[in-house]
């Protein structure tokens, strides 16, 4: 070991001259300001949270070493734990395949060449920038059982009213069908995916007798993978992380029950962010939500390693 | 009509009505704020016989507003003083006062910010800064850890604070006199609200408590009488199902009463009123399950039941516009909620003709309601401890607690001032709130009040009305996992 480390030092004294080492120096102190915060603010926490996460602490007494008893209580005892985990999970299976279908069908309409594209563009893109907060109370009144826009839509269609945020199998569609209006800023990633396919295939694809569906299905969608593998990724960690939504619907549109209705009726909308939110904010079990967060972050590890190992079956890169 | 008019006809005949109907209301002798009427500067304009006879129309149907509306007159003015301490400190010294509520309908800022002043006025050297919406629990739980901590913090129930020694006892400085806050003046649950195991850590700045408002034009409709509301929940629910309407979908369009809407049913409400003691101090255990608490979950399951499931209560709860006040906008016939409701009614809502009744219980239950309002406390390791004291002597005194429960329809923690104050009884919808007040009770002084009731007590009572346990269940089982974080944070 000692050994290794004497080459390395060797090394680096051999292979850095001296003006390396004075830019090396100086590029440390243009980038300290962001290595100073992330010390600080990222790495820091991190690290105490991991601390935090087995002992029993409450901000005011010390923490008392508890070793593994919180990650024992969440998985064993807990009886909201479970529902948090479905919660979540269930948004994931749902939210993340359907953002997908409709963001990427909504690129391949808005890459067409129709008047007034540009507009199209931007009317898809605004819901994006609203804030989640705004868009969440829209959203409340848009879901209205008596008044909502979605249900007068739904009765002009002869179809029954649906009680989307007092019924607890409706909660989770709703918030599903919520996510699906922001879906702009991946429209954005796919539009620039479509431009980057070479014209050159589709006019192969063409003399060869290929229809519309038969290019979308060989050429274009292949040639999407890699940002469908991006947006997967990053659908998933947001998904796993879904907060304000349901909190803003859970609180506003949710059951009538007083503390209880901020997780929606019948804690539908206790999402496992919610959860360690009330958990730190509420109960100021602060061990216990660190636990939580580490073991959110090892499920949002695992999951995205499994696309990532996936994705070698199914992303193509084309070649290019 | 060939000249610039000036004045419409419209507008002339409503500053006339209105400048008449201040006269007569002023004659009616009421103790209404000045009115400004609209001085009559209009241009001279020749009132025929048939604009005098529209006048008097226009007059009358205001007078009949004014007179047939609820009577709730504005509070006479008042003014507050503060003591000097004596002597000043010398260099001046500055108290940082935080409060945890921001902006809800019953917590007035600009009235504390006027008590506030006051004290800065008669103490130049002991600066009270006032900060509105600064108390959030973690703010305050950091600020505490790290040695800094404000000198006063108005709260809502301190159970977090002073079961994590959050909070500097009282203790000492009741002990040395001086003050108006004894058990003997205090309402018997305001001082029940301060103590915990025998220790006094905060005292209640103006309370309120919970009482039933009645629609008396959905109550003459259907046929009960207003002027009789109901006397015990057998009465309540026969007249929620009279005045109760339904639509043609079969959706509730007029709600006779939910026992969960605004503040009833939060923090155990039932339970309580069934007569539940929910926490067994002495022997530090949650008591959810116990018999009387069975039976008010059981009532709250037949009775919805009775209009029609659970989910269907829900479900009106969903049609009612946000920011809109269910009861203001006559949806609701009957409505549990605080005096705050008065004013929200006054301000809002004043056609709607309402009366308000005391808090429904069961028949031979704990008459009354649970208490409300805020806690001022002093945090652990104030730098000025008993200058803060002496300010909180102020604050929570007699003479504040009756300016800012007049002005903002509270009620001060002492019995004695509350029966003194003439307005009080001038205003008839604070009558059944404030006998009602002697017999009001704390929420439960669970130590992990919020976790209990979150992760136990409400999930359970929403079982048991979705079906999905009997109420005895449910309320064993909320027991039990409140317990379980009871006893994991006393072990400590």
């Amino acid at each position: 070991m000692a050994a290794t480390t004497s080459m390395i030092s060797a090394r680096g004294k051999r292979g850095l001259s001296r003006a390396q080492r004075h830019k090396l120096t100086w590029g440390l102190i243009f980038i300290s300001p962001w290595l100073v915060g992330f010390v600080l603010l990222t790495l820091y926490p991190m690290v105490a949270s991991l601390y935090y996460s087995f002992t029993d602490y409450d901000v005011l007494r010390p923490p008392e070493w508890v070793g593994l008893e919180n990650y024992a209580t969440f998985l064993t005892q807990d009886n909201l734990a479970l529902t948090a985990i479905y919660n979540t999970l269930f948004y994931a299976a749902f939210a993340v395949p359907l953002g997908i279908l409709v963001s990427v069908a909504l690129a391949l309409l808005l890459n067409a060449r129709v008047k007034g594209l540009a507009v199209f563009r931007g009317v898809f893109f605004v819901p994006s920038i609203v804030p989640v907060v705004a868009a969440s109370v829209l959203w409340v009144w848009l879901f209205s059982t008596r008044s909502g826009l979605i249900n007068l839509g739904l009765q002009a269609l002869g179809l029954p009213k649906v009680a989307w945020l007092s019924d607890p199998d409706w909660t989770k569609p709703a918030l599903i069908i919520m996510s699906l209006w922001s879906v702009g800023g991946s429209v954005v990633i796919y539009l620039a995916g479509l431009q980057d396919i070479p014209q050159s295939l589709y006019e192969a694809a063409m003399i060869d007798g290929a229809n519309i569906w038969q290019q979308i299905t060989k050429i274009t969608i292949p040639l999407l993978t890699p940002q469908i593998f991006f947006q997967l990724v990053l659908g998933l960690i947001g998904a796993f992380q879904v907060f304000v939504q349901a909190f803003i619907l859970g609180s506003i549109g949710g059951g009538a029950l007083g503390m209880g209705s901020e997780a929606g009726p019948a804690n539908s909308l206790l999402f496992y962010s919610l959860y360690l939110y009330f958990n730190a904010f509420r109960f100021f079990r602060m061990g216990y939500a660190s636990a939580m967060a580490w073991m959110l972050f090892l499920i949002t590890l695992v999951s995205t390693l499994v696309v990532l190992r996936s994705s070698r079956r199914w992303v193509h890169y084309g070649g290019l | 009509m060939s000249s610039k008019p000036v004045v419409t006809r419209r507008t002339l005949l409503r500053t006339i009505a209105f400048s008449a109907a201040s006269g007569v209301l002023a004659a009616c002798g009421q103790a209404a704020a000045p009115i400004n009427a609209p001085a009559a500067t209009a241009a001279p304009v020749e009132v025929t016989k048939e604009v005098t006879k529209e006048v008097a129309v226009e007059v009358t149907k205001m007078v009949e507003v004014v007179v047939t509306a609820t009577p709730a007159p504005k509070p006479p003015a008042m003014e507050v003083k503060a003591p000097t301490i004596d002597p000043q400190p010398d260099p001046a010294v500055d108290l940082a006062f935080w409060d945890w509520y921001g902006r809800l309908v019953w917590n007035k800022q600009d009235l504390k910010q006027v008590q506030v002043d006051a004290w800065n006025t008669a103490n130049p050297n002991i600066r009270v800064s006032y900060l509105p919406n600064a108390g959030a629990k973690e703010k305050v739980l950091t600020a505490v850890a790290s040695g800094n901590p404000p000198d006063l913090l108005l709260t809502d129930p301190p159970a977090d604070y002073v079961f994590r020694g959050a909070l500097e006892s009282l203790q000492p400085f009741l002990e040395k006199g001086g003050h108006p806050f004894t058990m003997d003046a205090i309402y018997p649950g305001v001082w029940k609200a301060m103590e915990y195991e025998g220790q006094v850590y905060g005292v209640h700045k103006v309370v309120n408590n919970g009482g039933l408002y009645i629609n008396a034009d959905l109550f003459q409709q259907a046929g009960p009488d207003p002027e009789k509301p109901p006397t015990n929940l057998t009465e309540l629910e026969e007249y929620a199902l009279k005045v109760q309407q339904t639509g043609s979908d079969g959706s509730i369009e007029i709600l006779g009463f939910s026992p969960w809407m605004n503040i009833a049913g939060i923090w155990g409400t039932w339970a309580e009123a069934f007569g539940a003691q929910m926490w067994d101090a002495q022997n530090r255990k949650v008591t959810f399950d116990e018999a009387a608490s069975v039976k008010a979950l059981q009532w709250q399951v037949d009775y919805a039941q009775k209009l029609g499931g659970y989910e269907k209560i829900l479900q009106f709860n969903d049609t009612l516009q946000g920011g809109v006040d269910p009861f203001g906008s006559g949806r609701v016939a009957m409505y549990y909620t605080g005096p705050w409701q008065i004013g929200i009614m006054q301000d809002t809502y004043p056609d709607i003709n309402y009366r308000t009744a005391r808090a429904p219980v069961p028949e031979g239950g704990r008459p009354g309601s649970w208490l409300g309002g805020g806690w001022m406390v002093i945090p652990k390791g104030a730098k000025h401890r008993d200058l803060a004291w002496e300010f909180l002597k102020f604050y929570c005194g007699k003479e504040a607690q009756d300016y800012e429960g007049t002005q903002g329809i509270g009620f001060s923690i002492f019995p004695a001032e509350n029966d003194k104050n003439a307005w009080f009884k001038s205003v008839k919808p604070l009558q059944p709130f404030i006998e009602d007040l002697p017999n009001s009770w704390p929420i439960p002084l669970i130590p992990t009040v919020s976790h209990a009731f979150f992760t136990a007590f409400n999930p359970m009572v929403d079982e048991a009305l979705r079906g999905k346990r009997t109420p005895d269940d449910a309320m064993k089982e909320a027991s039990r996992l409140a317990q379980v974080e009871v006893d994991r944070f006393l072990k400590k």
